[in-house]
C-alpha cells in the first residue's frame, strides 16, 4: 500500500473508501469468527496444560498406531485414486462416446452421499448379514470393522477428487499434442508419459493434495466401518473422538492438532500451486 | 464456471491456441488406450460407487413398502429429517450472504493480508471434520471460549440446533465463496459503469445488474453447501448434543440404529437422504444448464 | 450541448495518462478522438462522462461545471466498447432500464416506458427483438441495443468508446454511415473514441488527435489529413514516407542530394521530411532529385504502387505512379517530392 492518500473519487463506481472498510471488515470478522477462531482454538486447547502432555497424547501408543493407521489407509487410496483419475480423464477427455455426461455426473457422485451413508453401503455388503457374509466367512475375511473396510470407505469418498480436476483440464487442453506425439512414432505410453503428464502436473498434484487431506481427514463414513478397535481399527480422527467423549480434552486437541496441522500444510501447498504456478482452478472442490 | 487459464510458463500461450477437443461424433481415432481405460474407469466405479449405493436401495426395496414407511418416516427419523434439512438451509442462507459479500471483498478490494485470507477460506474443505466439529465445541460450549459470553445472554449455541446450524456454516462457506468468486471476477465493470450511465445508484446497480448476473452461481453455491450440510456428520455430531427428537441429525440416527443393529431402520433413513441427495444434484445440473444456456455468449 | 474541457490532466500512478487538456465541442458536433492506444483518448472521454474524475481541470456542460458530478447524474449516453449489455436482461429490459431505475416521482409510467422502448428499437431497427437475450443477438445488434439502451434517457450528448472496434469491416461502414444520420437527426453532441482514422475522417466533423495524453491537432478532416500539424499527425493520420534530411538555404539535403522543397520558414538544421505516396513526381534518374530503385512495382487502385530504394535508408519509399509506363523492379528513378512538409527534428 502506498503512503499517500488515495485521490477522493478513483472510479465512479467504486465504493466509497467507508463502505469498502465496512465491507472488508466484517467479512474478515465473519472469517475469523467461524473459520480461524476454531483453529486457533484446536492449537490452544491442545497446549493448554504445555507441550509435555501435548506430545506425551501423540506419541502414546494407541495414538501412534493410529496415525500409523492413517498413513496406511491415504498410502492405498490415494494412488488408487491417482490411477483411476488418470484413466477416467483420459478416457473422457481424449475419446468420444455416448453418456459422457452421466459417466461424468456418477464420477462426482460420491461428493453427494452423506459419509454415513457411504459407511452404511459397506455394511450392507460385507457386513455380518451382508450380501457377501457367507462368502467371507468361507474364506476367513473380514471387510467392515477391520483394515480393508477403512480403506473402501476412504476411497469412496476421496474418489472424484484427481478425475474432477483432471477432466477440465485435460478437455481444455484438447488432443493435439497427444496425436503430434504419436504422428511422430511414439508410443501410446511414451506419449502418455512425456507429453500429456508434464502438461497436467501441476492439475494432478493439486488434486492428489485435496484428494489426501480428504483421505486422512475422513471421519464420518470410517466411523461407521471400523468398529473402533483401540490400537488396530482406530484412524487419527477416530482417535480424537475416543479421547473426546472421555474427557480426555488435551490429548483429543493434541492429536486434533496434528491433523490441523496436515490441514494447514494442505492449504499452504495449495496456494503455492495457485500463486507460483498460476494453476487455477474452476468450480468448487469439496 | 470453467476452468481456465492453467498458464504453466510457456504452456499457456499454446494452450491458447490449441483446438478445443473434437465434438462428438468423430468414431476413429489415433489415441491409444481407450479400452483400457474405459474399461478401468466402469469396472472402478462400479466396484466402489455404484454396486454398493445399489445394495442401499435393494435392501431397502426389501422391507416392503409399509414396513419401509415405518422406519423412514418414523416421528423420530422426521424429526432429525427436520433438523438437517433445516440447519443445513439455515447455514446454506447464511453463506449465501456472507459468502457473497467474502467473494466480492476477495475479488474487488485490495487489501494487506488478502491472499491469506483467500487461502483460509479453504480450511473447512482441508481440516478434518472431527477437529472442526470438537474446535466449535470449545469454542460454543456453556463453558467454552465465546459460550460463557452467550450462556448469560440466554443464547445456547452448543447442545441446541443452533449449533448444527454453527458447524454447518463452518463447513459450507467455502462452496459458497469458491462458487461466486470466479463469475464476479468475470463481470465486467463496465456493466456497472453502463448502469451508473444510465442513472442507477449504487443500490439499483447491486440488486438488478450484478446480483442477477451472478445469481445462478449463487445458487449452485447454496446448494452444494446445503447438500453437504444435509449429510454432514463429524462437525455436527460434537457441538449438537444429538437429543433425539430435538439435535438429532440423519445420519446420526443411521449410526446409531447401526449400533443397535436396526439394520432396516439405517437402510430406509439412508434411501431417503440418498434421493434427497441426487433430487439435490439433478438441482445444481439444472441451475447451471439453465444459467449457461441464457446467458452463453 | 456544448462541452468544454479545460485543463485536465490525469495520472495513474507514475503514468500521465493525459496532461493539461483543452478542448472544445460545440453544440450538435460530431468529434473524433483519434489516436493509438495509450494516448489518452479513452480516458479523455471516460472523464468527459464522469466514469473517472481528473486530477486537475474542468468540465463543463452548456457552461455549467459538471467536473465532480458522477456520471448517474450527468445525463450523457455512453455506449462501452463492449456494450456491456446486461446478459441477464432481454434486450426491451435492456433498453428500458435508464427509465425503470429514475426515482418513482421522475419515472414514467409502465405503458410509456413500454412505448418508449418500442419507438427506441424501432429507431435503431430492432423492432421484433425486444424478446430477445443479447446472447443471441449478432455483434452489430448488440451495438444497436447498447445504443438504443443510451438514447433511452434521451442525453443530449453522447459518448462513444470504440463503438465499432468489435464488428467485421461490412457491418462497420453500414453503422457508421447510420450512426451519423441518428446524431444529426436527433441534435445531439458526440464524441466518439478510435484508433482508425478511416473511421474518424469519414464520420466526424471534426478530428482531435492524441498521442501520449496531449492533443497534437483538432481539425475538420480535410485539414487533419492535408495539413497536418505535427509530424505525429502526419505520419499516423494516412500513409507517408519520412526521410531524415538537414535544410540549408532553402533547400533538403538527404546523402548528397539536394532537393527544393518548401522551408516554410523552418531553420537550417536537421529536419524530418514528409511526404504523401501519392505528392511525388517520378523523375528519370539523374534528374535532379533523389535517385532510387525500384525494388516492387503492384497496381493498386488506378495506378501503381512502386517500393522503392534508396541509399541509406533502410525502409524503402512507397510511391504512388500514374502514369501509363509504370517503372519495374530493377528500374533507377528519381523521385522528387511535390508536397512535402519539413518538421524540425527531435
Amino acid at each position: 500500500m502506498s503512503a499517500t492518500p488515495a485521490p477522493a473519487h478513483q472510479r465512479a463506481t467504486a465504493e466509497s473508501p467507508v463502505a469498502r472498510i465496512v465491507l472488508i471488515g466484517v467479512a474478515l470478522a465473519f472469517l475469523g469468527l467461524f473459520l480461524l477462531l476454531p483453529l486457533i482454538a484446536v492449537f490452544a486447547e491442545g497446549l493448554q496444560r504445555g507441550i509435555g502432555p501435548f506430545l506425551d497424547a501423540i506419541v502414546e501408543p494407541d495414538a501412534l498406531s493410529a496415525i500409523r493407521l492413517t498413513l496406511t489407509v491415504a498410502a492405498i487410496s490415494v494412488p488408487l485414486n491417482i490411477v483411476f483419475g488418470i484413466a477416467a480423464a483420459w478416457a473422457i477427455t481424449k475419446f468420444d462416446f455416448p453418456g459422457k455426461g452421466l459417466l461424468i455426473t456418477l464420477i462426482d457422485l460420491p461428493f453427494s452421499v452423506s459419509p454415513v451413508v457411504a459407511g452404511l453401503m459397506y455394511i450392507l455388503l460385507f457386513g455380518s448379514s451382508g450380501w457377501f457374509a457367507s462368502v467371507l466367512a468361507d474364506q476367513d475375511m473380514q471387510i467392515v470393522f477391520a483394515v480393508p473396510g477403512i480403506v473402501l470407505a476412504t476411497i469412496f469418498v476421496t474418489f472424484p477428487f484427481v478425475a474432477r480436476e483432471l477432466i477440465p483440464l485435460m478437455q481444455e487442453q484438447g488432443r493435439d499434442d497427444e496425436e503430434a506425439a504419436l504422428s511422430l512414432g511414439a508410443s501410446g505410453w511414451q506419449t502418455f508419459w512425456h507429453v500429456t503428464l508434464p502438461n497436467i502436473r501441476w492439475g494432478l498434484l493439486y488434486g492428489v493434495l485435496l484428494c489426501n487431506a480428504r483421505a486422512m481427514g475422513e471421519f464420518g463414513a470410517v466411523s461407521v466401518v471400523s468398529g473402533h478397535i483401540r490400537g488396530e481399527t482406530n484412524t487419527m480422527p477416530l482417535h480424537v473422538e475416543i479421547l473426546y467423549n472421555e474427557y480426555n480434552f488435551v490429548a483429543a486437541f493434541a492429536v486434533a492438532s496434528l491433523l490441523a496441522g496436515l490441514a494447514l500444510v494442505t492449504l499452504v501447498l495449495k496456494s503455492v500451486l495457485e500463486w507460483r504456478f498460476d494453476y487455477h482452478r474452476g468450480g468448487t472442490g469439496h | 464456471m470453467t476452468a481456465t487459464g492453467a498458464s504453466l510458463g510457456s504452456t499457456a500461450i499454446e494452450g491458447k491456441l490449441r483446438s478445443p477437443a473434437r465434438p462428438y461424433g468423430k468414431k476413429r481415432s489415433i489415441m491409444p488406450g481407450f479400452g483400457i481405460t474405459f474399461g478401468f474407469t466402469i469396472f472402478y466405479l462400479c466396484l466402489i460407487v455404484l454396486v454398493p449405493l445399489s445394495a442401499v436401495f435393494v435392501r431397502s426395496a426389501g422391507l416392503g413398502p409399509a414396513h419401509f414407511v415405518d422406519v423412514g418416516f418414523s416421528a423420530r427419523a422426521m424429526a432429525s429429517y427436520r433438523l438437517s434439512f433445516g440447519a443445513a438451509a439455515a447455514a446454506a442462507a447464511v453463506n449465501s450472504v456472507f459468502g457473497l459479500l467474502i467473494a466480492w471483498v476477495l475479488v474487488r478490494y485490495e487489501f494487506p493480508g488478502r491472499r491469506l485470507v483467500s487461502a483460509m477460506v479453504d480450511l473447512p474443505f482441508a481440516l478434518p471434520t472431527a477437529v472442526a466439529g470438537i474446535a466449535l465445541t470449545a469454542i460454543y460450549a456453556p463453558n467454552g471460549w465465546l459460550g460463557q459470553y452467550l450462556e448469560p445472554l440466554g443464547m445456547k449455541v452448543a447442545y441446541t440446533p443452533l449449533g448444527v446450524v454453527v458447524a454447518l456454516v463452518f463447513v459450507g462457506l467455502p462452496f459458497v465463496v469458491r462458487s461466486v468468486e470466479p463469475v464476479l471476477a468475470d463481470l465486467g465493470h463496465d456493466v456497472e459503469e453502463a448502469a451508473a450511465s444510465l442513472g442507477a445508484g449504487r443500490v439499483d446497480t447491486f440488486t438488478r445488474v450484478i446480483l442477477p448476473a451472478i445469481g445462478p452461481a449463487l445458487l449452485t453455491g447454496f446448494a452444494l453447501a446445503f447438500a453437504r450440510g444435509v449429510g454432514e456428520y463429524g462437525s455436527v455430531i460434537f457441538i449438537a448434543g444429538n437429543m433425539p427428537f430435538v439435535s438429532e441429525v440423519s445420519p446420526l440416527l443411521i449410526v446409531t440404529q447401526l449400533e443397535q443393529y436396526d439394520y432396516a431402520g439405517a437402510t430406509a433413513i439412508a434411501s431417503v437422504m440418498l434421493v434427497a441427495s441426487f433430487a439435490l444434484l439433478l438441482v445444481i445440473n439444472l441451475i447451471q444448464i439453465w444459467s449457461r444456456k441464457r446467458m452463453a455468449a | 450541448m456544448g462541452i468544454t474541457v479545460s485543463g485536465i490532466s490525469k495520472r495513474f500512478g507514475a503514468f500521465t495518462a493525459l496532461g493539461d487538456i483543452d478542448l472544445e465541442a460545440r453544440p450538435g458536433e460530431f468529434l473524433a478522438l483519434l489516436g493509438p492506444s495509450g494516448s489518452g483518448k479513452t480516458t479523455l472521454l471516460r472523464i468527459i462522462a464522469g466514469l473517472e474524475f481528473p486530477d486537475t481541470g474542468t468540465v463543463a456542460f452548456d457552461g455549467v461545471d459538471v467536473t465532480n458530478q458522477p456520471i448517474t447524474d450527468r445525463g450523457v449516453g455512453f455506449v462501452f466498447q463492449q456494450y456491456a449489455l446486461f446478459r441477464h436482461m432481454t434486450v426491451a429490459d435492456n433498453v428500458a432500464f435508464g427509465l425503470t431505475v429514475r426515482k418513482r416521482s421522475t419515472r414514467p409510467a409502465k405503458a410509456e416506458i413500454a412505448r418508449r422502448v418500442e419507438e427506441l428499437l424501432d429507431l435503431v431497427q430492432l423492432k421484433d427483438l425486444g424478446k430477445r437475450y443479447p446472447a443471441q443477438l449478432s455483434g452489430g445488434q448488440r451495438q444497436r441495443v447498447a445504443l438504443a439502451r443510451a438514447l433511452a434517457v434521451e442525453p443530449r450528448i453522447l459518448l462513444l468508446d470504440e463503438p465499432f472496434g468489435a464488428l467485421d469491416a461490412k457491418v462497420r461502414k453500414d453503422l457508421r454511415r447510420w450512426l451519423r444520420e441518428l446524431h444529426d437527426r436527433m441534435g445531439l453532441t458526440s464524441i466518439f473514441v478510435t484508433h482508425d482514422q478511416e473511421e474518424a475522417l469519414e464520420l466526424a466533423d471534426r478530428v482531435v488527435v492524441m498521442d501520449h495524453g496531449v492533443i497534437e491537432q483538432v481539425s475538420a478532416p480535410e485539414a487533419i489529413y492535408n495539413d497536418p500539424a505535427s509530424a505525429f499527425v502526419f505520419d499516423f493520420v494516412g500513409e507517408s514516407n519520412r526521410l531524415p534530411v538537414s535544410v540549408r538555404g532553402g533547400r533538403a539535403h538527404f546523402g548528397g542530394h539536394a532537393f527544393d522543397v518548401a522551408t516554410d520558414g523552418t531553420r537550417d538544421g536537421d529536419a524530418t521530411l514528409f511526404f504523401r505516396p501519392h505528392d511525388v513526381e517520378i523523375v528519370g534518374a539523374g534528374a535532379a532529385a533523389l535517385p532510387a530503385v525500384v525494388s516492387l512495382a503492384r497496381p493498386r487502385g488506378g495506378g501503381t504502387r512502386i517500393e522503392a530504394r534508396i541509399e541509406g535508408r533502410e525502409a524503402p519509399l512507397e510511391l504512388d505512379y500514374t502514369g501509363d509506363a509504370p517503372p519495374r523492379p530493377g528500374d533507377r528513378i528519381g523521385v522528387r517530392p511535390l508536397r512535402a512538409r519539413l518538421f524540425p527534428a527531435g
